[in-house]
């Protein structure tokens, strides 16, 4: 094997991966990707940190959630910040949470609340809740290659088994889809556009019935995600697909056996898995939600979030690591004002009438679901927002941007359940015990899936770069 | 040279490790020992740096480098193998290939090896007492070269646990704060110095996050020890600095599992020299092909290629070359047909690693390279029949001639450029991009000197909505910016690094980097409607630096401050530093760029990160190209039509035994996916159909867009940049699942495959026979006639489906193969 100058691109692809671990290069760990630093220490016989985690499902609350009136109530606070919901009892005695989340109370048992994370990164950054890299942006609507990777893009760089479906599938559609603009943190960044995730197209829509949109009378937005050009066209079978795949497949062999060049092989594989998504029933079916009981569709919730959480699920049974579903904000594609959390006006009746009822019922449905069918013990659930509110009420009985402080849900495989970790100060504007940093969020998430916190991932430069940017994992929140 | 000094020098080496090449080298000196002249493998002298050696003060050491000269022209690092002895052991000793003094007086070293034997003076004073140590100059590398001030470390920008060091150590003063006063000074305790938090830290003797960084017995140990027992001084200010650093060997080629001692030399500005071999940093770029550890000696691995090790003191940086040519390489190397002076140098390389070229490529698959590479565009069937059935000999070059001469060339390379300067409809406005863009492909249908239009964009003003040009100056709008872009877009230096702090690589300052920006400083903008501004000089202005607030000289990179920056628009006087024919990085990042678009990869990568420490692969012919672009009068279609020209460029894809891994030498041509307007544009030309693009006319290609936010999944999905870096890295080829799907299922690609009016369609109703049909469907997609397995393949398919649906499966199948995807 030659190797060549400046290689740093070269180290990106597996096939070089795999040859520097036969040259016997342990040594060089540091520059060198994961998957040879995770089988070199399965050839040393070492144990990697267990993780509880087979899968998680991140529910992403778009537009800085105002967690005070969910997870972090403060009833004693001036009214100004008090705001307009009281706190009710949770399954566990002593931790209080939002009268308009029942089924989140129910579940307080395998939860754990963290209230005390906050990041200095800007509003409306959403780079640093999916990275934990925790810096200011020039532009927080755009992104870029040379972005550290987000924590499903590091799940599918060390996925070893080339699956049907990819480990990082993204829901219901690309970040900022419903403003049309395209949000930074998802995405695979300087490890590479094949890790970023697989994301899936929407076509939300509202009933047709429908009174307009007005203070106290939402719409619900309908929908679910699917595929681009997964479903098989008019007049293209199987049968048909198959024969097609035949024909390139001899036709192609001859370039690659002949030049066997990197280029090649990756697309093969993409192609490969595209083959997979497009035949088999197992990939198919992860996104067939007919196959489901209506009545659990029902309870889920027919939204494009519910339905969304629900593949999540079929997803996470068909072996997907890392599952995002999105609540995104959906102004300029279909001009509702209502659905998104980043309520400078009105907080109290969107909260009330719509964000928190159909967050709740999601959320409930999730982890009933999961419970009943034994997954909870091994899928975590985590509900985040990019940052949060202000503790004072605006004149428009709105909250305004605030990233000091602000809270997190987990629940499920690996949580210590019914734990409040760190707290805010009367007024939920600082953290007042314990901060928390959005890569202590990400390492924790990490540390749960069984990835090493010091795994290091190489940049464009071939540095290593921590996956955890400085974080620790909340060891307290841990079971 | 005898019998006896080789068998002595097998005796010698039997002891070490290095016994393959050891054995290699006593087998072949055997085998023609009874021949007249000297073996090849003989050695005929023994070379010894540095020629005379002072050690001033009882810490200072000298590392050697010994070397011995074969009869073949090969050169072999003996330093830890010869024998050293000194006449008085008294006054210096010597270990491990160095040499370290022990009191003073003068006396001499001999070095003896394979019989040869070599004397040099040595001269030891002030043994006495410690030399006074020079924070800056001594302290500073050490901290550098333990790691303690790396951006993950003390040195990123918020320190580590309450102790922050300025990175790489570009802030002495800081730094001395940090370390003597800071924390209330409990990090250093003089009346004790061994005592110092420092020191307990650095060893681990008190819990270090970072770990053991030193020994206690170790030179750097007793540095710091010294400099505190000293109480700690800043130094003289008009200490000598370091004003260079020299390397040496600069470039050896090696044999697998050998051994090779670096020699550092620091240059003071003084002119004094001094051996700062240990107290270097060593860094390689290829650890398998070659390893370095700390103190400068480099390991070469079983693997053959080529390794750059990076030297870095102070801030100074050199690079040692070394190659490690494969071990089955050709006994007699042939000689190779050549076009051009490109083959030459590039077959120079190959002989040195051992590997041969491909063949060329046959005419079908150079033409659709050529097309492709050059106008983004298929080659249309009758083309490829014209060019196939030409006889010819020197068709090749004529084509190369009409295809440059195409409409589509400014198309294809406005497009690329494009990339570069930014022209994001989003940031510039509707009439902003389209002004820029139109500059551009004007620019290109001219063929304009490179140089020419890099000055009118570079000092561009006026009314954005009429000159194009300045719009680059609405994309880009501080001067801070302005000097990264054009930096990085025209010179290929990355000076954004020196925005912060030092350059990690190179020599550049956060001084280089202001003094760079001064020129845009006096820039302002005046909104005249929405999405026009008008631009301007308003008169120059002083910049200065953030931290400290001095004033910074405005000056280009490694040049003079221009005498009338009050008096003309200094970007001017920019733009003329730029282009001039002996500005370093102008025509070698130019060069460098076209050489990456044809042959897939650049002589240096990234394509624009252009410094000493990220050599050339080939430093030669990049120094060749960007002298004829320049000779030429930077007329650009010039450079290309030499590239085109070469039989480098037109080397068959298919690799041999030899260069089947080589992927930075040129061996064979480097296949390479379409990029995403190209694909496109491929895709309905090969289905004969023509893409609807949104408020276009029909039969716009997708090259000739100016809108790069134009909506089309496809365009986002293979890989079309947002434009935001100055860069062509925002482009990508990487393969996705989206894209497979889409080539595979998508109705848009299925309804192409099946129009009407498309390619399928028009065969079938000419009631066209299966082989024509093929035939057709291959030149169109492929730009070649079909090959024997896909008319046996067409042949099955043929004869289970209807002719029309089995037509369809093929030109599907067609699209989506690897010769149709990827130029090659």
């Amino acid at each position: 094997m030659i190797t060549m100058l400046g290689s740093s691109r070269r180290c990106c692809d597996g096939w070089t991966r795999r040859e520097t671990l036969r040259a016997g290069a342990l040594t060089a760990l540091g520059g060198f990707g994961l998957p040879q630093f995770l089988a070199a220490r399965e050839a040393l016989g070492s144990t990697a940190p267990q993780g509880k985690a087979k899968s998680v499902i991140v529910l992403y609350l778009l537009g800085g959630a105002a967690s005070q009136d969910m997870y972090d109530l403060k009833p004693n606070a001036p009214s100004e910040v008090r705001g307009e919901f009281n706190p009710i009892d949770t399954a566990v005695p002593g931790i209080q949470v939002c009268e308009h989340l029942p089924q989140t109370a129910r579940w307080m048992h395998r939860s754990a609340i963290v209230r005390s994370v906050n990041h200095k990164a800007g509003c409306h950054n959403t780079l640093p809740s999916y990275t934990g890299y925790e810096e200011p942006l020039d532009n927080i609507v755009s992104t870029k290659d040379t972005y550290p990777p987000s924590m499903g893009s590091v799940c599918e760089y060390l996925s070893q088994q080339p699956g049907v479906l990819p480990a990082y599938v993204y829901m219901p559609c690309y970040l900022g889809w419903g403003q049309s603009i395209v949000r930074p943190g998802p995405y695979a960044g300087f490890l590479g556009r094949r890790y970023d995730p697989m994301f899936t197209e929407c076509n939300p829509h509202i009933d047709k019935d429908a009174p307009r949109e007005s203070p106290g009378h939402p719409q619900v937005l309908r929908g679910q995600p699917r595929i681009p050009d997964s479903v098989l066209g008019e007049g293209l079978t199987i049968d048909r697909l198959n024969s097609r795949r035949g024909l390139v497949e001899q036709i192609d062999q001859q370039l690659r056996l002949a030049e066997g060049q990197g280029a090649l092989d990756q697309y093969a594989r993409q192609r490969q898995r595209a083959f997979s998504l497009l035949t088999s029933p197992e990939a198919k079916a992860a996104f067939d939600l007919d196959a489901e009981d209506p009545k659990l569709r029902e309870r889920y919730g027919r939204t494009l979030f519910g339905e969304s959480a629900l593949v999540a699920r079929r997803l996470v049974e068909a072996g997907v690591r890392f599952v995002n579903v999105t609540w995104d904000c959906y102004w300029e594609r279909l001009q509702l004002q209502h659905d998104c959390w980043d309520t400078h006006t009105r907080n109290f009746p969107i909260m009330r009438e719509y964000n928190l009822p159909y967050l709740d019922l999601t959320y409930g449905a999730l982890l009933d679901d999961l419970d009943s069918r034994g997954m909870l013990d091994e899928t975590l659930v985590v509900v985040m927002s990019d940052f949060g509110r202000t503790p004072r009420i605006n004149g428009n009985g709105g909250r305004d941007h605030w990233t000091f402080c602000y809270s997190i849900l987990f629940a499920g495989a690996g949580i210590r359940g019914g734990t409040v970790y760190g707290a805010s100060d009367s007024q939920a504007a600082y953290v007042a015990d314990k901060p928390v940093s959005t890569a202590d969020i990400c390492t924790t998430i990490y540390q749960l899936l069984g990835i090493d916190p010091e795994t290091t991932v190489p940049d464009k430069l071939n540095r290593p770069v921590p996956i955890a940017h400085g974080g620790r994992p909340i060891h307290d929140i841990l079971a | 040279m005898s019998r006896r000094s080789t068998s002595r020098f097998r005796r010698h080496f039997a002891g070490h490790c290095a016994l393959a090449l050891v054995a290699g080298l006593w087998a072949c000196a055997a085998a023609q020992g009874g021949d007249a002249g000297p073996a090849a493998t003989a050695i005929v002298s023994l070379g010894v740096e540095p020629c005379e050696i002072t050690l001033s003060g009882n810490n200072r050491q000298q590392q050697l480098l010994l070397t011995v000269h074969r009869a073949d022209g090969r050169l072999l690092d003996v330093t830890r193998l010869a024998e050293l002895s000194i006449e008085s052991p008294g006054v210096a000793r010597a270990v491990d290939g160095r040499l370290a003094a022990v009191a003073d007086g003068e006396t001499e070293l001999t070095v003896s090896h394979a019989g040869l034997e070599r004397r040099i003076p040595v001269r030891v004073q002030g043994c006495d007492s410690y030399p006074p140590v020079h924070f800056a100059n001594d302290v500073l590398p050490l901290f550098s070269k333990l790691g303690c001030n790396s951006g993950g470390c003390h040195g990123k920008a918020s320190g580590q646990n309450g102790f922050k060091l300025s990175v790489f150590g570009f802030d002495p003063a800081a730094d001395y704060d940090a370390i003597v006063k800071q924390a209330r000074g409990r990090r250093l305790f003089p009346a004790s110095p061994r005592h110092s938090l420092l020191l307990a830290k650095a060893t681990a003797r008190l819990p270090h996050g970072g770990g053991q960084r030193m020994a206690e017995d170790s030179g750097d140990y007793q540095l710091l020890l010294a400099w505190i027992a000293q109480a700690a001084p800043l130094g003289d200010d008009d200490a000598p600095s370091v004003a260079a650093i020299r390397v040496s060997p600069s470039q050896r080629v090696l044999a697998p599992s050998s051994q090779q001692q670096i020699l550092a030399t620091a240059v003071y500005s003084d002119g004094s020299l001094c051996d700062v071999t240990a107290a270097a940093t060593y860094t390689t770029n290829a650890p398998l092909v070659a390893d370095v550890q700390s103190g400068g000696l480099a390991e070469t691995g079983q693997v053959p290629g080529e390794a750059a090790i990076t030297v870095n003191y102070m801030g100074h940086v050199a690079v040692v070359a070394f190659q490690v040519p494969r071990p089955e390489a050709p006994a007699v190397y042939p000689d190779l047909p050549v076009h051009n002076p490109i083959d030459e140098l590039v077959w120079s390389k190959l002989r040195n690693m051992g590997i041969l070229p491909s063949e060329l490529a046959d005419d079908a698959t150079f033409l659709r390279r050529l097309y492709l590479d050059t106008i983004g565009t298929l080659p249309a069937p009758e083309e490829v029949r014209a060019f196939l059935s030409d006889p010819a000999p020197d068709k090749r070059g004529r084509w190369i001639e009409a295809v440059l001469a195409r409409d589509e060339y400014a198309d294809y390379w406005a497009l690329k450029w494009a990339d570069v300067l930014l022209v994001d409809r989003k940031q510039l406005g509707e009439r902003g991009a389209f002004e820029l863009h139109r500059w551009l492909r004007r620019q290109f249908a001219a063929n304009r000197p490179y140089d020419e239009w890099v000055q009118e964009l570079i000092t561009a003003g006026g009314n954005s909505a009429r000159e194009g040009p300045v719009n680059f100056f609405r994309a880009v709008r501080t001067p801070e910016e302005l000097a990264r872009n054009v930096s990085q877009a025209f010179l290929g230096v990355r000076i954004e690094c020196a925005h912060c702090h030092h350059h990690p690589f190179e020599k550049w300052s956060q001084t280089d980097f202001y003094g760079l920006a001064g020129f845009f400083s006096g820039i302002e903008r005046k909104t005249i409607s929405e999405g026009r501004e008008l631009v301007y000089h308003a008169g120059y202005r002083e910049t200065r630096l953030p931290l400290t607030g001095a004033v910074v000289p405005t000056r280009p990179l490694d040049g003079q401050v221009p005498s009338d920056l009050e008096t003309v628009d200094p970007r001017l006087r920019l733009a003329e530093w730029m282009t001039a024919p002996e500005n370093p990085w102008f025509s070698r990042l130019a060069a460098n760029r076209l050489w990456k678009h044809f042959l897939g990869r650049g002589l240096v990568e990234p394509e624009d990160d252009l410094r000493t420490t990220n050599p050339a692969t080939n430093e030669p012919l990049l120094d060749h190209l960007a002298r004829q672009l320049a000779a030429d009068g930077y007329d650009l279609k010039s450079l290309m039509r030499l590239i085109l020209n070469s039989r480098v460029y037109q080397l068959s894809s298919v690799p041999n035994d030899s260069n089947r891994d080589d992927e930075q030498n040129f061996s064979h041509y480097y296949v390479k996916r379409m990029p995403a307007e190209v694909l496109l544009d491929a895709i309905s030309q090969a289905t004969g159909t023509s893409e609807v693009l949104a408020g276009y006319p029909p039969g716009t290609r997708a090259i000739a867009l100016w809108d790069n936010r134009l909506p089309s999944y496809f365009l986002e999905i293979f890989g079309r940049p947002e434009r935001n870096s100055p860069c062509e890295c925002g482009r990508s080829s990487e393969p996705t699942i989206a894209q497979a799907l889409h080539l595979m299922n998508a109705p848009e690609v299925e309804q192409k495959i099946s129009s009407a009016g498309g390619s399928v369609a028009r065969l079938h109703d000419e009631h066209s026979d299966d082989a024509r049909i093929v035939e057709e469907l291959c030149l169109a997609a492929l730009g070649r006639r079909a090959t024997e397995r896909e008319i046996d393949v067409a042949r099955e398919l043929f004869s289970q489906a209807p002719r029309r649906e089995a037509a369809e499966d093929f030109l599907w199948t067609l699209l989506n193969s690897y010769d149709f995807l990827f130029v090659h």
